[in-house]
């Protein structure tokens, strides 16, 4: 083969082509997102109109209307105000804890057994009850939510990394910086921590997928729920008895909007790995 | 023996498709050895991978033909190849362990090479395998064939591979860089194994290598590649003494010689 | 005075309940701008001892002296900044470097880590400047090393161990991994390079011809032990220890018809954690005595440098009638 590899980056449609799950993934969430803010809803979702109660999705109420004469669409649009930054927050805050302290734990020394140790009963407990006692305890309110997510996910990063670390401090290039005179400092930060990056945004996806399922799942249970707030957890929650009288509208359109949240990071972690993978 | 022409091999990623080997064409006649040599990515590898029909998914190939004892290879099915991988064309790969099977013994690795193509008694079996291992000079050969890979040196395991592709008698033998993992004193154990089996007979050796003084002491002729095209062929003692090729002329002058042609070291090491 | 003074390096570590000796009482000095070849294959504990001149592993006995001082007795901080008068290039071109930092930058690390008060410009400078005497471009620095050739990646290798201006590069087997085509053109680098800027090497290989055009000195290794040192030429064209003659002859040279006979020695190398007791080679040399097992082997000196351990220097290894 004459011709070098050349690597996938290249300019905007080359790059499409070539990542096609890190493209929709992120931008599908972006959209999400975006809309969220920014889009305009056609109603309010915090007003209750008492005259439209429990309608069937129409030319006007795309997605229904509620028990309450919510319109069903604009609430699903507006619970990602709440949903989708909480679910990256927690993520973003798990990964600072896995990187502050998974990637100081690599280095062979007597603290990090031990503390892996410490680590590995603090996993044993059954997070999700520890986590619903946490934000019962602080306080009812949707925010405190994302202790839970850095309880269930911040060991779990600090795990990941520090694996990943210890990989990479076998290789030779690290090798070849100590041999420069190195400090284990400099060693960690210009060395070990770039080539957790990937690693590091894949979990990450994966993560926020899994703490959107969370949140809903607390939401559910009524725990962080200040009505009339919308979440897609506790419009699911409203909805489901309905379902058996047929007023399927209510409980469904939150249920796709979460499944399309945690779909899109989920392609879009499978992109970053392929991408990973194939460079 | 094997006759190769026009042979062109793509490899089809998602992103797009690269060429990597084209219009190969030589002959390895028999009972002769045929040295196969080039640097990374030359493509010599990609070249007997497929011969063998042993390319990756994404590897095709696109034109050609492999002739050998009256069949073109290349147009060869799944089974008929199978047939002929091990029976009639022995293969010795680079990495021992990565032929080997790590959780088989030896002799059940025998046993599966043979009754592949054969019946044959459990008895007869293990005198077969006992005489093979022999046969490459493996001490202890009991021991061995109640062993595991693991179990052997670098130079024992390749033994070992060199006993499980000879089993069959075949009458081509492709060696794939067979010594590049293996220490300088046993490089020359093999070769000199593998240079044994072919000797005096009719058999052939196809021997990849990017080692020119290999190709200098075991093979009668030798074809050189580079980026996937034939520069230059021919014997062996033509090509080292006046090579035509800018390529191969570059190759050869690349080389150290091997300073110690003087008196006291000749007395004691006499050339064979 | 020596630039660098290896005595009585004996380095043992244990594996699955075996001690095993990865160097087993060496001796070596390197003086300024001078190439020492350290030859072994597998087990010879070449690389462990290149690790040990390098600091990089305290050796279990003995005291590696450097520009005179001894490495043992430094602090971490002191060894550290010891470390730009004492480089390295590994055999691994692409591993050696971090795939994620250009080139350049990497041949950068070694002024900022010692901190020799350049500024960004002049860094770039003297990056630039480096890049060209290992014959670069200063637009190939910006690259990554996956898109760079094996050769160029080696070549940031080298330009990374120089830009402090060393006295000593430890080279550890740097041409094995490259192509053939490309070798020749490294080592007349690395020798350029040693005329030009007076630095010392100790060159680590398995292949003897290799280092002959290149060595002053050459240390032959096995199984911990260093069986025989002398200048190259002398080794080479007048080799005293059965091992060194085994390796000879085992090196093919592309003269065609040049097929030496192999001095076969018996078995195999033993796994360094069951290396014997007595002389090295015992069990496998074929001028075996009973006295050569009944303990160590000390190194016998016979001309100018020349080294030997064996009690049978003078005894030919074939017959002549064969």
């Amino acid at each position: 083969m004459s011709e070098r590899t050349l690597d996938r980056r290249g300019s905007g449609w080359m790059f499409v082509r070539a990542n096609p799950g890190i493209v929709i993934g992120a931008g599908l969430l972006l959209l999400m997102l975006l809309g969220a803010f920014f889009a305009p809803l056609p109603f309010d979702p915090v007003t209750p109109d008492p005259a439209n109660v429990m309608l069937s999705p129409s030319g006007q109420h795309i997605f229904g209307t509620d028990s309450n004469g919510f319109d069903v669409f604009s609430r699903v649009i507006a619970a990602g105000r709440r949903d989708l930054p909480l679910a990256l927050i927690g993520t973003a805050v798990s990964l600072v804890i896995g990187l502050l302290i998974g990637l100081p734990l690599s280095s062979k020394s007597r603290y990090s057994e031990g503390f892996m140790r410490a680590l590995d009963a603090f996993q044993s407990f059954p997070l999700i009850v520890l986590s619903v006692t946490i934000v019962a305890l602080t306080g009812n309110n949707i925010e405190n939510i994302v202790y839970a997510i850095v309880i269930i996910n911040g060991p779990r990063f600090i795990r990941l990394i520090r694996g990943e670390a210890l990989a990479i401090r076998d290789g030779r290039f690290i090798e070849a910086a100590v041999a420069s005179g190195a400090r284990p400092r400099r060693i960690v930060f210009r060395h070990i921590m770039p080539n957790v990056v990937d690693i590091c945004l894949v979990q990450s996806s994966l993560t926020a997928a899994n703490a959107i399922i969370v949140i809903a799942a607390l939401n559910f249970l009524g725990v962080g729920v200040s009505p009339p707030d919308p979440t897609w957890g506790s419009m699911v929650q409203a909805g489901a008895q309905g379902i058996s009288l047929g007023q399927w509208w209510v409980a469904i359109w939150p249920g796709v909007a979460i499944f399309v949240a945690i779909a899109s990071l989920n392609v879009l972690a499978n992109g970053i790995q392929r991408r990973v993978e194939g460079g | 023996m094997l006759s190769v022409s026009g042979l062109t091999t793509e490899f089809h990623t998602r992103v797009k498709t690269t060429r990597a080997i084209e219009d190969i064409g030589f002959e390895v006649p028999a009972g002769v050895a045929v040295g196969l040599v080039g640097e990374t990515g030359s493509g010599k590898s990609v070249t007997v991978r497929s011969i063998m029909g042993l390319l990756p998914t994404q590897g095709r190939v696109v034109g050609g033909r492999a002739e050998f004892e009256g069949a073109d290879l290349l147009a060869a099915s799944g089974k008929e190849l199978r047939s002929l991988r091990g029976r009639r064309i022995g293969f010795v790969a680079q990495n021992p362990f990565g032929a080997l099977n790590p959780i088989l013994s030896i002799e059940k690795q025998f046993a599966n090479v043979v009754r592949a193509h054969r019946k044959i008694s459990r008895g007869d079996l293990r005198d077969l395998a006992m005489q093979r291992l022999e046969s490459v000079q493996v001490r202890g050969a009991e021991r061995v064939l109640r062993g595991y890979a693991h179990e052997l040196s670098g130079g024992m395991a390749q033994r070992v591979v060199i006993a499980l592709a000879m089993v069959h008698e075949p009458s081509l033998v492709i060696a794939d860089e067979p010594t590049t993992a293996l220490d300088v004193t046993v490089q020359r154990q093999i070769l000199d194994l593998i240079d044994a089996q072919i000797a005096g007979g009719d058999r052939s050796l196809l021997l990849v290598t990017h080692d020119l003084g290999v190709v200098a002491q075991y093979c009668q002729q030798v074809v050189v590649m580079q980026s996937g095209h034939v520069v230059e062929s021919g014997a062996v003692a033509d090509i080292f003494t006046a090579p035509q090729h800018p390529y191969t002329q570059q190759l050869l002058a690349a080389i150290p010689a091997v300073p110690w042609a003087s008196e006291a070291v000749q007395k004691e090491v006499p050339i064979v | 005075m020596s630039l660098m003074e290896l005595s009585g390096i004996r380095h043992v570590f244990k594996q699955s309940g075996k001690h095993v000796h990865a160097v087993n009482g060496v001796s070596l000095s390197v003086d300024p701008g001078e190439t020492v070849a350290v030859i072994g294959e597998s087990g010879s504990g070449k690389s462990t001892l290149g690790r040990v001149a390098l600091g990089l592993i305290s050796p279990t006995e003995g005291v590696v002296t450097f520009d005179g001082t001894v490495l043992g007795e430094l602090s971490k901080a002191e060894m550290r900044a010891a470390r730009a008068s004492l480089q390295v290039v590994f055999q691994e071109p692409f591993e050696s470097l971090n795939p994620r930092i250009r080139v350049g930058d990497t041949v950068a690390e070694p002024l900022i880590i010692h901190d020799t008060g350049l500024s960004r410009e002049e860094r770039r400078a003297k990056v630039a400047e480096v890049l060209e005497r290992v014959g670069l471009t200063a637009e190939q620095g910006k690259r990554y090393p996956r898109e760079l050739s094996g050769g160029q990646q080696q070549r940031i290798g080298i330009a990374r161990a120089i830009i402090t201006g060393p006295k000593l590069i430890v080279l550890d087997e740097p041409t094995s991994s490259l192509d053939v085509s490309v070798r020749a053109r490294v080592l007349e680098l690395l020798r350029d390079l040693q005329r030009e800027l007076g630095i010392s090497y100790i060159f680590i290989s398995h292949d003897l011809a290799t280092v002959a055009s290149i060595s002053d000195r050459v240390a032959v290794m096995y199984l911990g032990q260093i069986v025989e040192q002398g200048p190259t030429q002398e080794v080479l064209t007048n080799p005293k220890h059965p091992y060194t003659k085994a390796l000879m002859s085992a090196t093919l040279s592309t003269v065609v018809g040049d097929k030496r006979q192999h001095v076969p020695l018996r078995g195999e190398i033993p796994n360094p954690s069951e290396a014997p007791t007595a002389c090295v080679l015992s069990g496998r040399c074929p001028i075996e005595l009973p006295e050569c097992s009944l303990g160590p082997i000390e190194p016998r000196r016979l001309a100018a440098r020349h080294e030997v351990a064996c009690i049978r220097v003078d005894t030919p290894l074939v017959k002549e009638s064969v």
